[in-house]
């Protein structure tokens, strides 16, 4: 890079704006609406849920699901106190992983001030420098950040389930996120195309957000430099 | 019909419910609000018969907090919460609500919190006298509050006030005093055409059928009409509750006659105790007793030097299904204020204990 910005200042912004913006997006995308429209988008408007009380099935419907999965996502994303009650539909084993997964969002969502304060001390310091090595900075670090997570995007596309597995045993080293989909209602609420659906719409409104950036940047440039 | 209206914030829930609810033949969606303030508003305005909330409904306002002021805006709806599996809610631990609805739920359990269908309704509705032979025991407010609990739960109750003379019904609720009374009924066959035109039905939902407001008006009314009153009303609701003389006048005796269930109301005094085995015998002699039962309700229960249970029962040889417990300031505060107690205090004990009785009596009809 020109202009007194060289690839490792880029290379922290870029990382910086990856570790807010992803997070930010993923707290965006496990939203009810989001589930809803990946649901939809699958064909797959109803499911059947083991009732662990029972032993029976029950068929649940696209608002049931929804429901079901507005109670983990706002457990998951720090909305609400107290775990899911265990009983009819969820294993011990199941709540306590996703207890888990809050832990992990817990510490993801400190990423976002993280991410912020590595991209603002970036750009403190190539403002003093100048407005063109300032906005050389974010265009750079949203063009490499956007490039890198397609990098991430491709490989998890061609090989989704060594991604997925490889996902949970660096999030979940304890090992307690494999169930029986033969058996786990958490994994009937959440298969394949859910995992599949919710990457895919963070990966692109990551570079979609990226791409704008750099274009913003870009304009900013050019204004400076004339 | 009943009507409905769900509070819901997501549409694939709300979709889910409504398809749920248009299988149901008694019931009518009045609307789907997904905010707190439009749908309050549209519950003051419209006072449907039941409102369904969604538990993890999302906003400024909690659920839970709607439901309060939806109960404070229309006393007589039925509040049903809708919930999931791992949230469970307790209806009986929450005063603001009267049953839950856990998704997926089926058109059993559906119906069965909305009060519809057959199990809810099986022919005509049940006509209860509550009646007491001695006067003071608290027989008006019980028949009041009991008809008010009864539409909280989700049933369709009709009052009479069955006291021609010097009826007390009007003095217990906001009535107003031009409201017309049994006295403008026509009598025999045109009776049922305006039935509906003289009921007054305030903000708990019950139905009322007043007595006439001058005393001199209950040389117009005959007992035959009291008894046909009673069983049109039975028609078209799930319960008829009637306010009875304590004399075994003409009018009393056509209401006892035609009553499913004599509900006495009694204390643990010995003048109560020793008037209600007298009128106990009074019924035997009119062959009421196998046709239809007698259940005792012991007002003023914890009131010290009175009679024990065991004794009252064994003097009257019939069974205390409920005791209601004194609370002066509550009952008297509800009097002077024309509001039952069951709306203006439902967590005083006085409250809970008719919530008791009236889910006693549901539960004895259903078997």
């Amino acid at each position: 890079m020109s202009a007194g910005i060289g690839k490792i200042e880029v290379a922290l912004f870029a990382v910086g704006f990856a570790m807010s913006a992803l997070v930010l997006l993923a707290l965006l995308w496990s939203g009810a609406g989001a589930y809803a429209d990946m649901a939809r988008a699958a064909g797959a408007e109803s499911t059947t849920f083991m009732d662990h009380t029972s032993g029976g099935n029950v068929v649940m419907g696209l608002g049931p699901l929804v429901q079901e999965h507005r109670v983990w996502s706002t457990y998951v994303t720090g909305g609400a106190a107290d775990p899911p009650a265990p009983g009819r539909f969820y294993t011990a084993d199941e709540i306590s992983h996703m207890t888990d997964v809050r832990n992990v969002f817990d510490g993801a969502k400190l990423l976002i001030p993280a991410g912020m304060f590595v991209m603002a001390i970036r750009l403190q310091r190539a403002r003093a420098q100048s407005a063109v090595a300032m906005f050389r900075l974010i265009r750079g670090g949203a063009v490499a950040s956007g490039v890198g997570v397609a990098a991430v995007g491709i490989i998890a596309a061609v090989a989704f389930e060594q991604a997925f597995l490889l996902f949970h045993e660096v999030f979940f080293p304890q090992g307690n996120f494999l169930f029986d989909p033969a058996t786990s209602n958490l994994v009937r609420l959440y298969p394949d195309w859910y995992w599949q659906g919710i990457t895919f719409r963070i990966g692109l409104s990551f570079i979609a957000v990226a791409a704008a950036v750099a274009v913003a940047a870009s304009v900013g440039l050019r204004r400076s430099l004339h | 019909m009943k009507r409905v209206l769900l509070i819901e914030d997501l549409p694939q829930v709300a979709q889910h419910i409504q398809s749920m609810l248009a299988r149901e033949k008694e019931i009518e969606v009045a609307g789907v609000q997904s905010e707190a303030e439009a749908a309050i508003a549209q519950i003051a305005t419209e006072k449907p018969d039941v409102v369904m909330i969604d538990s993890l409904l999302q906003g400024k306002t909690s659920p839970m907090d709607i439901a309060k002021r939806i109960r404070t805006a229309s006393p007589g709806t039925r509040i049903i919460m809708v919930t999931v599996p791992q949230k469970p809610l307790d209806a009986k631990a929450e005063a603001a609500i009267d049953a839950v609805f856990t998704l997926p739920g089926g058109a059993n359990e559906l119906a069965e919190v909305l009060g519809v269908g057959r199990a809810a309704r099986p022919q005509n509705g049940l006509m209860i006298a509550v009646y007491s032979p001695k006067g003071g025991t608290g027989k008006t407010t019980l028949a009041v509050n009991l008809a008010v609990v009864l539409r909280r739960q989700g049933k369709s109750v009709a009052l009479m006030d069955g006291v021609m003379q010097f009826g007390a019904v009007r003095h217990a609720m906001q009535i107003p005093p031009a409201t017309r009374s049994f006295v403008d009924l026509p009598t025999a066959g045109a009776m049922k055409m305006s039935l509906t035109e003289v009921l007054w039905e305030g903000p708990s939902g019950v139905h009322v059928l007043l007595a006439p407001a001058k005393p001199e008006e209950v040389d117009l009314i005959q007992g035959g009409d009291i008894g046909a009153a009673m069983n049109m009303l039975a028609e078209s609701h799930d319960y008829v509750i009637v306010d009875t003389p304590s004399r075994l006048t003409e009018d009393a005796l056509a209401v006892l006659d035609t009553a499913n269930l004599i509900l006495m109301v009694v204390t643990y005094m010995n003048a109560t105790v020793a008037n209600s085995r007298s009128a106990i015998d009074t019924f035997e002699a009119l062959g009421y007793k196998g046709r239809k039962p007698i259940l005792l309700v012991v007002n003023q229960s914890d009131t010290p030097g009175g009679m024990s249970k065991q004794a009252v029962e064994h003097a009257l040889n019939l069974p205390i299904i409920a005791e209601i417990p004194t609370d002066w300031k509550t009952v008297s505060d509800s009097l002077n204020k024309q509001q039952p107690f069951v709306l203006g205090a439902p967590q005083a004990p006085v409250s809970r204990a008719v919530e008791a009785l009236a889910h006693g009596l549901v539960t004895q009809q259903r078997k």
